[in-house]
């Protein structure tokens, strides 16, 4: 019973979801599409997290994929959409050869490493003024599909299911087992025949494209790139604190955060229009100190020892 | 863990080379030699807190440049308010630090100590970012500055005016560093605390309290934080961000010199302020400097794990 | 046939020589016994042997292939499986989920022949508590998950690291009849133990190891009678 409804709701909320745009206002919707955004790089960002490692990267790869798609549409013509195709095959050549010579770290010295990358990203970015407008940033003359916001909002939602799908496909098939293997000991890992760095290297191009190419789709919006701007540590803070705040290591967790820190968000906007980020940084300790596993992963957690305890009960 | 097996032997070799490059330098880019000590002399300051709590706490505080630019802001009230001169500001501000490291210790750091290293990193940028958002809050964006007339004095050599004030940097970085030195060496508690850094286990079973230990170390490296700030904020823009990026190339200090290794932080530092000194004197490439200490810090990191034999 | 050979191998941890010279050779289907006084090498030796590390000199030689340079995963996958003295289940899996990660990995099947792999393997070692997450585990069944790991992984040869350490005597006959029972199924076994009893019921075929060297090989009965062996475990008699 459980097998055949839980892809009748899948489908059922999905078309919801595109229909959407005809019920809601059109500030509904831009908060969805940012919501969006944000979820998609909290999955990324949990993706990589699943396989032990904590990745600083994310506001860089969402810089540099915006970059890549707003110079190739400004400098070379590219149709937008082209662009943020292109954006994702420029970052996935850069976290290729990025992850292998990072992708043998481990631990604070991978994390900093991602740190300091974007960081170099950044200052890159700024040095090259022909290219990329230096710090004033550069400007497309139109926005993508000339500012229509559902069709704006269909390619953000094409983006979320994807990155959605590939979650949970890293949540199920012979992945999981491989990713929560290597995060949970990486020697036995090894020793089971699981090709640590490849799963790596695989997982850390998923979520560097996706990430890029949610970067190159935000920007595509606003029709406008700046160092400061596009590499905002928002990019970096934000997700962090959905992900963690739903759930790490789960699809449910980041959809969950997504949703309830993008809305509330929105509302403290309103009562706090200076820093109200300071929220977010607030979640992260509370989460850590309180409820590491975020909401979906404590409940799930209860759960199972429930069910444990009535088994062990009844043998 | 600190790793005090930096025998005289290689430290002497590092000495001979840092001092053949500083000759070098002021041979080839005499400005620049004087830039960067005074630079490198800051970096080191402000790296020493970092390595002695990532050294003997074990722990990497990624609010570290945050706490700096708390520091500004607490040394620009006090001048602006109450028109303390920022250096005589150094002993309240140390105290003040000082009293905050002891507060964030034990009510935040404390309880993660035994936690995954992953829930330590994303605790510590939680802070920071509680601390930037709090300033914009308190302070707004709007950059605040210090003016005191005996920062702005230089000297003119030639056609070269340096700077005087910055020379307080590495005179501050190498006082720091000779009393830590002695406190970790002739003190008890110093004695405890460089045993803890080596071998935390080891060292609760002879009986030393750790917790005191990590305390006390913590509050120390907070309150040179402070007078760093101090020192600092004549010659700082005061700003939300003003002190973020000395996390990072704090951090490349303690990449390069190694954990446990205090000496290096001062070499280490002078050293990166001198290449970052350099790059900014080639002309049009001034805006590369930053990417100096990130190379640096990404390259050391990268050698030293593939230097590193299988686990 | 000889499934495993070790030639002049050679292990150095900077100035200290772990492993100093081994040529060992181990015949298909024999049970060969691991011996020798704690800091012999024997663990060194056998994470030599499923490449957790690389030795300083030497050559391995599995099923006539030389495997001393290839990762550990490579090696599990050609048939080279092992335990740990210490159990090492891994988290956030239940005991069948970590036998199905032998299964995926080490012996390349899919998802659902892994599945029914583990089955058939928590069946074989009778593992109780299959669906139990492993920090709820007794200390027996972490041992048999451990086994039934590696032999997920369809091993020619199994690498047994003091898996009876820590079992009373009738879990240690449980696991004596477990292991004989897999010479049966085709399978090669290294068996590294302290306990004598252990080794004189279960081995074709002993070695001695100490500092690093083979002071002695053969039966058991010959094996301990070696006035070599007696003075490594004793110390000279004066």
């Amino acid at each position: 019973m459980k097998k055949t409804i839980f892809p009748i709701i899948t489908i059922l909320a999905i078309v919801l979801l595109i229909f959407l745009p005809y019920f809601i206002g059109a500030y509904l919707l831009h908060v969805l599409m940012t919501i969006f955004i944000y979820m998609t790089l909290a999955l990324s960002w949990d993706m990589m997290l699943r396989t032990g490692q904590l990745s600083f990267g994310v506001a860089g790869f969402f810089g540099v994929g915006a970059y890549a798609s707003i110079i190739t549409c400004s400098r070379f013509g590219f149709n937008p959409l082209v662009s943020i195709l292109f954006a994702g095959f420029f970052v996935a050549l850069i976290a290729l050869g990025l992850g292998f010579a990072v992708l043998k770290l481990r631990d604070i010295y991978f994390s900093v490493t991602t740190l300091a990358i974007t960081m170099v990203f950044s200052v890159i970015i700024r040095n090259m003024p022909r290219l990329t407008g230096g710090a004033s940033g550069k400007v497309i003359p139109n926005v993508i599909f000339n500012g229509d916001s559902t069709k704006t909002y269909w390619l953000i939602l094409s983006l979320a299911l994807i990155t959605i799908l590939i979650s949970e496909v890293f949540n199920r098939t012979k992945i999981h087992f491989a990713i929560n293997s290597i995060r949970n000991d990486e020697i036995i890992a090894r020793s089971s025949g699981i090709n640590i760095f490849g799963y790596l290297l695989f997982v850390f191009l998923i979520s560097s494209v996706l990430q890029g190419m949610a970067g190159a789709i935000y920007t595509q919006q606003y029709g406008f790139v700046s160092p400061e701007t596009t590499f905002s540590l928002d990019f970096l803070l934000l997700p962090m604190a959905m992900a963690l705040v739903g759930g790490i290591y789960s699809t449910w967790g980041s959809v969950i955060g997504a949703l309830v820190l993008g809305f509330a968000s929105e509302y403290l906007k309103l009562f706090m229009p200076y820093g109200h980020l300071i929220i977010y940084g607030i979640m992260i300790v509370l989460i850590i100190l309180f409820l590491p596993k975020g909401i979906y992963g404590t409940t799930k957690d209860k759960i199972i020892t429930h069910k444990i305890e009535k088994k062990s009960l009844s043998e | 863990m600190l790793n005090l097996e930096k025998t005289n032997k290689s430290l002497k070799k590092t000495l001979i080379a840092f001092i053949i490059f500083l000759i070098v330098v002021g041979i080839w880019k005499p400005l620049a030699l004087v830039y960067g000590i005074q630079r490198g002399g800051l970096y080191s300051l402000i790296g020493l807190p970092l390595a002695l709590i990532l050294g003997i706490v074990g722990i990497l505080n990624l609010a570290h440049g945050d706490f700096l630019t708390l520091g500004l802001y607490i040394g620009y009230i006090f001048f602006n308010s109450w028109s303390i001169d920022p250096l005589i500001s150094m002993a309240p501000l140390f105290f003040i630090l000082f009293g905050l490291g002891m507060v964030i210790y034990s009510i935040l750091i404390k309880r993660v100590l035994k936690a995954e290293h992953l829930n330590q990193l994303l605790l510590t940028f939680g802070i920071s970012m509680i601390i930037i958002e709090l300033i914009k809050i308190i302070w707004t964006t709007r950059p605040r500055s210090v003016y005191t007339s005996y920062a702005s004095s230089s000297v003119t050599l030639g056609n070269m005016s340096i700077g005087m004030y910055e020379f307080i940097y590495p005179a501050m970085a190498i006082a720091v560093l000779v009393i830590l030195q002695l406190f970790l060496k002739k003190t008890r508690l110093g004695q405890a605390a460089s045993a803890v850094g080596q071998n935390p286990k080891g060292a609760e079973i002879v009986g030393i309290n750790t917790n005191v230990v990590y305390l006390v170390v913590f509050s120390i490296a907070f309150g040179i934080i402070g007078v760093a700030a101090s020192v600092m904020l004549p010659r700082t823009p005061v700003f939300p961000l003003s002190g973020n990026p000395y996390t990072l190339k704090s951090f490349a200090l303690v990449a390069m010199a190694g954990l446990g290794n205090l000496n290096g932080i001062l070499i280490g530092g002078i050293t990166l302020g001198v290449a970052e000194a350099i790059v900014q004197s080639i002309p049009g490439y001034e805006g590369w400097s930053d990417v100096v200490f990130f190379g640096i810090l990404i390259a050391v990191i990268l050698l030293n794990a593939y230097r590193r034999p299988e686990s | 046939m000889v499934i495993l050979k070790t030639i002049n191998l050679v292990k150095k941890f900077g100035g200290l020589v772990a492993v100093n010279g081994v040529d060992l050779e181990i015949s298909e289907r024999e049970i060969l016994g691991v011996i020798g006084p704690n800091g012999a090498g024997k663990t060194t030796l056998v994470n030599l042997i499923s490449g957790l590390i690389f030795p300083t000199e030497g050559e391995i030689i599995f099923d006539n292939i030389n495997v001393e340079s290839k990762p550990a995963h490579v090696r599990a996958k050609l048939g080279i499986g092992r335990t740990f003295q210490l159990v090492r289940p891994i988290q956030g899996f239940t005991a069948f989920e970590n036998i199905v990660v032998g299964a995926l990995f080490g012996a390349n099947k899919n998802l659902k022949q892994a599945k029914q792999l583990a089955s058939e393997i928590c069946d074989l070692l009778e593992i109780k508590r299959r669906d139990y997450p492993v920090d709820k585990l007794t200390v027996l069944d972490l041992k048999k998950v451990e086994i039934g790991r590696a032999l997920a992984s369809e091993p020619k040869i199994l690498l047994l690291d003091e898996v009876m350490a820590g079992l009373n005597s009738d879990e240690t006959w449980q696991m004596i009849h477990l292991v004989k029972s897999l010479k049966e199924r085709g399978l090669t076994i290294a068996v590294i133990e302290h306990v004598m009893g252990v080794i004189k019921e279960l081995t074709d075929r002993v070695i001695v190891l100490e500092s690093g060297k083979i002071i002695s090989q053969g039966p058991y009965e010959e094996v301990c009678k070696d006035p070599n062996v007696i003075s490594a475990y004793l110390g000279e008699e004066d």
